[in-house]
């Protein structure tokens, strides 16, 4: 579902995404979270989920997140990352990212 | 400077170190500020209120306070609600609790540990450790 911005009138995404299989975008917004599954994989050169991400499978982008980052046990995540706070289970790999972690409201310039 | 078993080394609150510190097995607690290099083969623990410029090489390192240095950890990297963390990390595993606030590099997983990286070197034994847990903090933009 998307709802109009009622400032700009720009169409924004607020359903949750859920990624099943390979997604290769430039950008992947939402207002509502992304759920990225064992056998999912984000290529991306922007994540943007206001509600937070959930990674069981593989992301490599920069993303900015709104709310709670979870990078599962066998998942991967490689690139930057700027969100409020983030939960990282046993296993998870983080191959060289710049996190900027719980930092209000200089996330998004610190992690650019 | 510390022994093994139950003991745990004590840095007070009003001291302040600056240079290189070695620790052994047992658990080290930082309680007042260093500067400098901070190596312990056991667990590490900045307190709240404490406040560490170092680069950092141990087993386990939790952290309450305040840290601006690169972290290396063998086993587990923790940061408490509390706490504040300027630097690279590099651990086996990562916890992060509500509230922390931390900026920097951060490479997490075996590889990365036997890969070295970030602050440091000679690490040893990657394990496993435990699952955090992160509330859900309900910010939008």
């Amino acid at each position: 579902m998307t709802v109009g911005c009622p400032k700009c009138g720009k169409q924004l995404l607020v359903d949750d995404i859920v990624v099943k299989t390979t997604q290769q975008v430039r950008k992947l917004q939402t207002c509502g979270r992304i759920i990225v599954q064992p056998k999912g994989r984000v290529v991306a050169d922007l994540v943007e989920a206001h509600e937070g991400i959930e990674c069981r499978g593989l992301v490599r982008t920069k993303g900015y997140l709104g709310g709670p980052v979870l990078i599962g046990a066998k998942a991967t995540w490689r690139g930057d990352c700027a969100a409020p706070t983030l939960s990282v289970e046993a296993g998870a790999k983080i191959e060289d990212g710049l996190f900027a972690v719980g930092v209000g409201e200089g996330i998004e310039e610190s992690a650019s | 400077m510390s022994e093994t078993n139950d003991q745990i080394t004590i840095i007070g609150a009003d001291t302040r170190i600056s240079g290189e510190m070695t620790f052994g097995g047992a658990t080290a607690k930082i309680l007042g500020s260093c500067d400098g290099k901070i190596t312990a083969k056991g667990e590490l623990q900045i307190a709240s209120g404490s406040s560490c410029k170092a680069e950092v090489n141990a087993a386990r390192v939790a952290i309450d306070g305040v840290v601006e240095g690169n972290i290396t950890a063998s086993e587990r990297v923790q940061l408490n609600g509390n706490a504040k963390m300027t630097g690279d990390l590099v651990a086996t595993t990562l916890v992060v609790e509500s509230g922390a606030a931390f900026n920097g590099h951060v490479r997490v997983g075996t590889d990365a540990v036997k890969g070295g990286g970030g602050g440091g070197s000679s690490v040893s034994e990657p394990k496993v450790v435990s699952v955090n847990q992160g509330e859900k903090v309900g910010q939008k933009k």
